[in-house]
């Protein structure tokens, strides 16, 4: 077959006419997809006084904790004890290899399911 | 009222809570939509299953049509992602031209020219789809470059590119075929 019969056959496709039950079948999907209920939003106005509290006692806390020279010191201590715990027992390896596969499932998940951004504002 | 305004009245009754108005749209570009995913899949039952999801996202996301590109350009680009993503679900295509042949019979029994072309597109299918899609649509659109790009939102010069090296693997592939 040579480029010119390519050619020709590629520009003479076959035309299909869409079955006479293909406009009722699509409306009847999109009076579904609109008579579905709307998925449930994180309710972000009820949860805001509790996410402000939380954040203020955290920070407040943590500033009260780094004042007391006695409190660091014994969190010192006690980090200092896990620190030579985790080497003891290679946990940081472990550790290690936790966050290597994090961060390869996350940037594979990432990619697949990622869409090409040229069609614009959620045209894709 | 030309035929951009059409489109835009019509998707504006739909906006604005007219879902029956889809069916306008739904019926003027039913066999652009069908055609073009036939192309992609070649498969009649497919091609419409495939065009009825690409009308329902059209449906879901029209909010976001930008009104300074044509109606078409924005559904075609659509429903070009919808074909993208509807085939990658599914496994390619692994029949070779070669196992075609050797299935459909030899070269001197395969003269009609609807075998020819039922060839070329399995020949067609079996490309890689960075050169798949800008030859389907490349043909789809009457072979309009600007039109294929705009589809495929990707530069006429790179389209341009890809065409051309489509040909010659298409040509490689069919090279003393029939």
């Amino acid at each position: 077959m040579n480029p010119d019969d390519i050619e020709r056959l590629l520009a003479s496709d076959v035309t299909l006419t869409p079955s006479p039950t293909f406009l009722a079948s699509v409306m009847r999907a999109v009076k579904r997809e609109r008579t579905a209920l709307p998925p449930l939003a994180f309710p972000w106005k009820r949860a805001f006084p509790g996410i402000l509290a939380l954040a203020t006692g955290l920070i407040g806390g943590g500033i009260s904790v780094a004042g007391d020279t006695a409190i660091m010191r014994m969190l010192d201590e006690q980090l200092t004890q896990v620190a030579i715990m985790v080497i003891a027992a290679h946990l940081h390896w472990v550790a290690l290899a936790l966050v290597v596969t994090a961060v390869s499932l996350v940037t594979a998940n990432t990619i697949s399911s990622s869409e090409p951004d040229w069609l614009g504002n959620g045209a894709s | 009222m030309s035929m951009g305004g059409e489109d835009e009245a019509t998707v504006d009754r739909v906006l604005e809570g007219d879902t029956a108005a889809f069916a306008v749209i739904v019926s003027k570009w039913q066999g652009p939509l069908v055609n073009l995913a036939y192309r992609f899949c070649r498969d009649h039952a497919r091609a419409e299953d495939m065009a009825q999801e690409a009308f329902l996202r059209a449906f879901k996301r029209l909010g976001s049509w930008r009104r300074h590109a044509a109606f078409s350009t924005w559904l075609f680009a659509l429903a070009t992602n919808v074909y993208r993503d509807a085939l990658r679900r599914v496994a390619p295509d692994t029949l070779t031209v070669e196992d075609e042949m050797a299935t459909t019979g030899s070269a001197e029994e395969i003269a009609l020219d609807a075998d020819r072309r039922e060839l070329v597109h399995r020949a067609v299918k079996s490309l890689p789809p960075k050169y798949r899609e800008p030859l389907v649509l490349f043909y789809f659109h009457e072979q309009n470059v600007a039109a294929t790009a705009a589809s495929l939102g990707l530069p006429a010069g790179t389209v341009k590119a890809r065409l051309s090296r489509g040909r010659d693997l298409l040509a490689s592939k069919l090279r003393n075929r029939l």
